[in-house]
């Protein structure tokens, strides 16, 4: 059971750095602590995960990393591309989907008000 | 930084087939980012060694590390180096193809079997020195042919049977099973063993042409004793690599070996006599569409790639 949540998990780190992203450009440890941080420390990314999550986003051109100097450190900063917003933009709303289309069956109730839902008829 | 971190990091680096450029990058992007790490926990009151302990649990696996990024970056990737991945995963399979219609046509050219043979001997050589040199650069791309050549020779086992029996459609049908369930494998079953069905169908799609050759006198005992030991030890190591280090760029590189192998089958199965150089027509599509395809494929790759750049 541990591992099917990990799995889980694990599936949708790069969704969680592309959004993270979007905000504002990070680099690999604070995208780190920005998502402990947001979750509540629910989702921990090994830091080994995150570099090689990153390293294929860039790859793949969804984020576009740079050399910047600020506060006195060298660090790669991490920018999202136009393709990497339409690639966000469509797993949010595959997301959305996937969510809406889940939950009656999370919640049994839900079929059966959708179902006899008489009033929806007038 | 600790000697701790700097040896991680040296152990990642370490023997990580990508760009040195890449690898720079990637050295001081993890060195920026556990330095900034260790100065947080520092601050907090942590001493060095707890920090660095610290560090190295969170980043989690290095060999996993490792072996993404290679997957990523490097190995069997068609984006880096392109060129000289479509030149260099043609030319084998080029020269095996040659050799095929060299020993079809030795004979009409004035030749006795030794000449096709030396140069088979010798293709196999090369094949297995570039093989060896490929493994030793982490098995880019462009080498996966240059080791499936070199298991041609394991086929030479099912010729010495055949040539025994005088059966010669058995081999060939024995190959086509095989065959035919290592596609299965590869897309029905879990990673692992995707990786022994891609080296099944890797070695016998390159081993079905030489069923052909069960008339031959080529077969001698002892020269397939020593190809049989070269060819098994081949064979577990593109194994344990494909199991490792399998990427879809492999199935594009198979699929040029099916392509082959279908065009094969087809002469196999087609109505001529193969040392007889007869039906020029089977020769011709069995030989020159194979060899089309084989050379387009990674050149249409290569022209995508460029055209999206």
């Amino acid at each position: 059971m541990e591992r099917y949540f990990r799995e889980l998990k694990r599936g949708s780190t790069k969704m969680i750095i592309l959004s993270l992203l979007e905000r504002k450009e990070m680099y690999g440890y604070q995208i780190s602590k920005e998502v402990r941080k947001i979750s509540g420390d629910y989702f921990r990314v090994p830091e080994g995960a995150l570099y090689t999550a990153l390293h294929s986003l860039e790859k793949e051109e969804y984020i576009e990393g740079r050399w910047e100097e600020r506060d006195g450190r060298q660090r790669k900063y991490y920018f999202i591309t136009k393709r990497g917003r339409n690639l966000l933009k469509k797993a949010k709303k595959e997301w959305e989907l996937f969510i809406d289309r889940l939950s009656p069956f999370l919640k049994p109730g839900e079929i059966l008000s959708k179902k006899f839902s008489f009033e929806k008829l007038f | 930084m600790g000697d701790g971190i700097k040896n991680f990091i040296e152990g990642i680096l370490k023997e990580l087939d990508i760009d040195d450029e890449k690898k720079k990058d990637l050295e001081k992007e993890l060195m920026e980012n556990f330095e900034e790490e260790k100065d947080e926990l520092l601050k907090m009151g942590i001493k060095e060694e707890e920090a660095e302990r610290r560090i190295l649990e969170r980043f989690g696996d290095q060999e996993k590390f490792k072996r993404r990024l290679l997957f990523i970056h490097g190995f069997g990737r068609f984006s880096d180096n392109s060129f000289k991945n479509g030149i260099f995963s043609s030319i084998p399979v080029f020269l095996g193809t040659l050799l095929i219609l060299l020993y079809s046509t030795f004979h009409l050219l004035g030749f006795t079997i030794e000449i096709p043979n030396i140069i088979s001997t010798l293709l196999f050589g090369l094949s297995l020195l570039i093989s060896i040199f490929a493994f030793s650069k982490g098995f880019p791309a462009w080498s996966f042919p240059w080791a499936g050549i070199t298991f041609v020779y394991l086929a030479q086992i099912f010729l010495f049977f055949s040539s025994i029996s005088k059966l010669y459609l058995i081999p060939a049908i024995i190959f086509s099973l095989l065959f035919l369930l290592s596609i299965y494998t590869i897309f029905k079953l879990s990673n692992f063993k995707k990786g022994l069905g891609l080296t099944l169908l890797f070695i016998l799609s390159l081993s079905i042409p030489f069923a052909f050759y069960g008339s031959d006198e080529m077969v001698l005992k002892y020269k397939i004793l020593f190809q049989i030991t070269i060819g098994l030890f081949a064979t577990l190591f593109t194994f344990l690599l494909l199991y490792f280090r399998l990427r879809l760029s492999y199935l594009l590189s198979v699929l040029g070996f099916i392509l082959y192998t279908f065009s094969y089958l087809y002469i196999i199965l087609s109505p001529h006599t193969f040392a007889g150089g007869e039906n020029i027509l089977y020769l011709f599509l069995g030989y020159s569409i194979p060899i089309l395809l084989l050379i387009s494929i990674p050149f249409y790759f290569f022209l995508r790639e460029r055209v999206s750049d």
